[in-house]
């Protein structure tokens, strides 16, 4: 990670590619939380908290590394005093103990607020047979796809630039 | 960011258009996108000191000339 390389270009655009990435940070955790929430009704226990963990990860990431910069968010938030922050405090609060509510419910009852929906697949067989199918073959195209497209576009890029710079 | 309201009398954009240049020209002079260069003349955008300066000289004018109001406020 190069923040201060010309992938981000001029400084205008740098801003308004790190506002953009914080929010699409703030939509993961949105989407995180939901998630979890939405795997806990269904009776998972392990999962809800994975995905709390994995949505948690890139908040905490970003609080160190600004914090590694003399930057204390947390105490930016603080003294803001802003409504924002009151607000994704409360909804943050309010869904993880809903969360930990439905796991609960799921531990003592010995069974799910709902029951998890069953999917079942046979490859080749009517429409999500091959839909299944073509989804993992097509995931696969397309990730090798896009390997070689970057790396094809990042010896393009360095060919012009070396060429601007003779 | 800075609101739009000096969005008709852009002293940068009119510097450049004394200066003959298009705003693709400024955007190669001072080594940043054009879409930068429109956002500055629009007001949209507050650039840094550096490219201020950078802008400035490019035009052949001063920071204070094309960046700052009769007010004292940065455009």
């Amino acid at each position: 990670m190069d923040l201060d390389g010309p992938a981000y270009g001029d400084e205008r655009e740098r801003a308004v590619f790190m506002e953009a990435s914080s929010f699409g940070l703030t939509t993961a955790l949105y989407a995180g939380l939901v998630s979890a929430f939405v795997a806990s009704v269904f009776g998972f226990l392990l999962l809800p908290v994975v995905l709390l963990v994995v949505t948690l990860l890139p908040s905490g990431a970003a609080v160190w590394y600004a914090r590694r910069r003399d930057v204390n968010v947390q105490k930016l938030a603080e003294n803001a005093g802003a409504r924002s922050t009151m607000v994704s405090i409360v909804v943050f609060g309010a869904m993880m103990t809903l969360t930990f509510a439905a796991m609960t419910y799921t531990v003592f009852a010995g069974h799910a607020l709902l029951p998890a929906p069953r999917i079942g697949v046979t490859p080749g067989e009517g429409f999500l047979g091959g839909m299944a199918q073509g989804a993992v073959v097509g995931g696969m195209i397309g990730g090798l796809a896009a390997i070689i497209g970057g790396v094809f576009s990042f010896r393009r890029a360095r060919r012009h630039r070396d060429g601007s710079d003779r | 960011m800075v609101s739009k309201e000096a969005d008709s009398a852009s002293p940068v954009r009119e510097r450049r258009k004394e200066q003959r240049l298009t705003q693709a020209d400024l955007a190669e002079l001072v080594s940043v996108s054009r879409q930068t260069i429109i956002a500055v003349e629009q007001g949209d955008y507050a650039p840094s000191v550096y490219l201020a300066l950078r802008i400035a000289r490019a035009l052949g004018g001063t920071v204070e000339e094309l960046f700052i109001s009769e007010a004292g406020d940065s455009r």
